[in-house]
This record gives structure tokens, C-alpha cells and sequence, in this order.
């Protein structure tokens, strides 16, 4: 089966210009843990997720949860985001970002997404532009 | 790839009842029928478009749990979807169809959130970047608050100038500044009052004038219903009447028949057919669409079948 017979055709992104604020929006009213980054062609340029916003704010939090005298302090993660919300998305994302082709296999995009522990890898045309997503969910309904 | 533009999006809902009459105190009714689905008559063009297998996708203003209702049943129909999140709840609408009178529905559309400046520039930025990937942009239904009466102009404006087809198909005080971008095509949609452009829509003749005026401004075809069965297509050179065979009708429900009207003019265009025969087999889809219970009609030998009955007959040059 191909990439895009089992893709979910949805085109939700951020403009590598948008605020972190708008991106917060974003994540929060769609129910999306992140969104492919795309520039004013519709070219996927990166990807951001929700933890790369806490990893922004808080660079060391995720290090930090894995010790266990470490105590989150919410009030800081807070005041982190306010100052850095108003910063562009294109300065957090990740840049290199695994994308798949809609004539690949989907064989292909379930090794991507195992080898870089993804849950979610955009789908582009032949000029890069974004036509989809595949999540694990998608790969797990394939092969059922 | 077609674009379809809903920026009032809502989830239809439809009630077929034996009995519904307002008798002074609270009144039960219970439907024998229901039918429920992501509407909008953008939308509604863009589950035709699906139907008939041409790949299309879907934006326009979205929020809440009705939103997110809508953006899953349009990815179940295989269609493209890239909204714009508001923080408001997207609306519902109601239609209400009195058994044996299905011709004349109850309809009661709420007006929609309020949209603010911010979103309407967030939607402008998706509208661009979606615009250097499609063929045709649909305009279609009515403008929510706080959007002003000039952003089809904006939009149809934006895809003139990339070399993209417009179609719009929209109301009232949304009719003029669309027509001035000069779309390919503009169906004004009269169902709220027979009028357009300040002009009442009495006979053949205004119909003609309306559209006259349309053209003046740049649009290349007008079209415009006279009543459920007839439409008048209109062109800088010339004028086509088309008309239905009323009596073979059967109507069940009228609601989505003129997004089935847009979406089978696009289709067959898209097939390579001229306007006027494009119109032909639309007019022949909205009307196979009235004759089902759900607002789309999925199938095509039915459409066939209308269009047997659909004339169309050119009435001339188109007065100067």
C-alpha cells in the first residue's frame, strides 16, 4: 500500500512566521500534538510539536523530569511562555524534518517512524509542498 | 485541485415530520426521518466534488466540537481539509420538512460566530499559500459577523490575479462586491429575496438586466434561477434558458440542491464540457439531489436521468 492511499488528507500547519502564541492556538483547538512548519508556498520547511514549545521555555525540563528530587514549577514554565510567545515558530522547530513521498511505500514510513521514535510524518508532492500526514494510528489501521 | 471556500461552515441537520403546527403552547413533534452532516454550501460542493471523484479540498473557519465534527465526516468523504481554528462554536442549521409539503422547508440558519480581524487575516495568509496548488476556487455561502461584505471581492480577487478560476455563489449585500473581481462565474443565491443587486427578479427580462450588470463589471457568466426547474445563463455574446420537467419530480429534500447545481457545473468543466452544457448537467445534479433524502445525490445514473429532462435552448445574443 502507498503513502497516500492511507494518509489523512489534512493540511493543518503553521507559517514559519506565526508567533508561538498562534501555534499554541493551533495545537490546542485542532487536538494536535504538533503541525508541519511551511513557508507561503505551502513547502514543508520543519516540524514543532508541543514539546519542543515546553523544551523553548524550559530547555532542561524534560532532563530534569527524569530525576526524581525534581519538582516541576509551574509558575515558571508560565512566565517562560509569556516572554518567549511572541517569538516565531521557525526559531524552535525542528529543522530537519523526515518527510515521505505519497508514491512511497508504506512499509517505508513505518521503518522512518520506528527508527525516530515519530508519531507524526508529514506527506509531500513532488515539489515538497505539503499533501497529508501519517500518523502511527494511520500505519496500525493500514495493517489491521 | 478544486478549493472550496465556506467561511460560515454548520452542521445541517434535517427533520422529516408528519405534523408540525404552532397551536399556542409547546408543541412535540417527532421525526420520521432524520439526516445529519457537515454542511455549508461550500462544503456541500465539496461532498459532491468527492462523490464523483474529483480530488478537491475544503477551508473555511471552524472551532469547537461541532468543527472538529465536521473537519473527520469531510476526511471519511476523502476530501482535503485545511480549516481555520476560531475559539467559538461552530453553528448547526435546521431544516424542518412537513410531510407532503417537502417543497417549502422550515429553514433556520443561525448567523455564526462572530469573526475577528485576526482570524480573517490568519484565513487570508492559508488562502494564499493554498492558492498556488489549485485549478478553481469556490466561493459559496454567506459571510459570518464581523467579516465585511468586500472579502469575496478580496478572495476572488487574489485568485484573478494567480490566473484561477472563481465560481461564486453567495447573497444579499455579498453579491455586489463579488461580482466587481470579475469571477468566471457568479450564481447570485436568491432564496432569502428575490432580488439582486437592489433589483427585483420579477420576470425573463430582469433577469437578463441584472446580469447585464454583472457582466459590466467583469464577470463572464451569470447565472440565475427562475425557480426550482429553470435557469438563466448569461454571457457577454449570449443568453441560454435552461428548463426541467417539473412533473417527473419527486421532492424529498431541497436542502444542498443548489451546492449539487455548483459542484455538477464544476465537475463537468472539469471534464472539459462548455458552460452551458456544464450548467445543463448541474441543474440536472441539483435537481437528482432533490429527489433523494440525503442532500447530495451519489448517484450518477439518476443525475443521468434528470439530465434527460433538462433542455437547454440559447435565446439570443446577449443585449449590449
Amino acid at each position: 500500500m502507498r503513502v497516500k492511499d492511507i494518509m489523512t488528507k489534512d493540511l493543518t500547519a503553521v507559517r514559519e512566521n506565526q508567533s508561538l502564541k498562534a501555534l499554541i492556538f493551533l495545537l490546542e483547538k485542532s487536538e494536535l500534538s504538533g503541525v508541519p512548519v511551511i513557508d507561503k508556498r505551502g513547502t514543508v520547511v520543519g516540524f514543532i510539536s508541543e514539546r519542543d514549545v515546553i523544551q523553548a521555555a524550559l530547555p532542561n525540563y524534560f532532563e530534569m523530569l527524569r530525576t526524581a528530587s525534581y519538582l516541576p514549577d509551574i509558575n515558571q514554565l508560565s512566565r517562560r511562555l509569556e516572554e518567549i510567545k511572541g517569538d516565531s515558530v521557525s526559531e524552535y522547530m525542528v529543522k530537519d524534518v523526515v518527510t515521505v513521498d505519497e508514491d512511497e511505500e508504506d512499509i517505508h514510513v513505518a521503518d522512518l517512524i520506528i527508527r525516530n521514535e515519530l508519531n507524526r510524518v508529514p506527506v509531500v508532492n513532488e515539489d515538497g509542498m505539503l499533501t497529508g500526514i501519517v500518523q502511527r494510528i494511520d500505519l496500525l489501521g493500514a495493517l489491521l | 485541485m478544486i478549493l472550496t471556500i465556506t467561511l460560515n461552515p454548520a452542521y445541517d441537520l434535517i427533520y422529516w415530520v408528519k405534523e408540525i403546527e404552532q397551536k399556542g403552547e409547546t408543541q412535540l413533534s417527532r421525526a420520521f426521518r432524520t439526516h445529519s452532516s457537515a454542511g455549508g454550501k461550500g462544503i456541500n460542493v465539496s461532498i459532491y466534488l468527492a462523490s464523483v471523484g474529483v480530488e478537491n479540498v475544503a477551508m473555511g473557519l471552524i472551532g469547537g466540537h461541532t468543527g472538529r465534527t465536521i473537519k473527520r465526516s469531510l476526511r471519511e468523504e476523502g476530501i482535503v481539509t485545511n480549516f481555520t481554528w476560531i475559539s467559538e462554536e461552530t453553528r448547526s442549521n435546521v431544516a424542518i420538512l412537513k410531510k407532503g409539503q417537502e417543497d417549502n422547508p422550515i429553514e433556520v440558519n443561525s448567523a455564526g460566530p462572530e469573526i475577528s480581524e485576526r482570524v480573517q487575516e490568519q484565513f487570508m495568509e492559508q488562502y494564499e499559500t493554498m492558492l498556488h496548488r489549485v485549478s478553481c476556487v469556490v466561493l459559496s455561502g454567506s459571510l459570518p459577523p464581523g467579516v465585511p461584505k468586500s472579502y469575496y471581492q478580496e478572495l476572488a480577487e487574489k485568485a484573478k490575479e494567480m490566473g484561477i478560476r472563481t465560481v461564486v455563489n453567495t447573497g444579499g449585500e455579498n453579491v455586489k462586491p463579488a461580482a466587481k473581481a470579475g469571477p468566471f462565474l457568479i450564481k447570485p443565491d436568491i432564496r432569502e429575496r428575490k432580488e439582486v443587486m437592489g433589483e427585483k427578479l420579477t420576470n425573463s427580462q430582469s433577469i437578463v438586466e441584472v446580469g447585464r450588470k454583472m457582466l459590466d463589471f467583469g464577470t463572464e457568466y451569470v447565472l440565475l434561477s427562475h425557480g426550482l426547474t429553470g435557469d438563466i445563463l448569461i454571457s457577454k455574446d449570449k443568453i441560454w434558458e435552461l428548463e426541467a420537467n417539473r412533473e417527473e419530480l419527486t421532492v424529498r429534500n431541497r436542502v444542498g440542491a443548489g451546492d449539487s447545481l455548483i459542484g455538477g457545473i464544476i465537475y463537468q468543466l472539469e471534464e472539459g464540457k462548455t458552460v452551458p452544457e456544464a450548467v445543463r448537467y448541474g441543474l440536472a445534479a441539483g435537481m437528482a439531489s432533490v429527489e433523494v433524502y440525503e442532500k447530495i445525490c451519489r448517484d450518477a445514473s439518476l443525475v443521468q436521468a434528470q439530465l434527460e429532462q433538462v433542455t437547454l435552448n440559447e435565446l439570443g445574443d446577449s443585449p449590449k
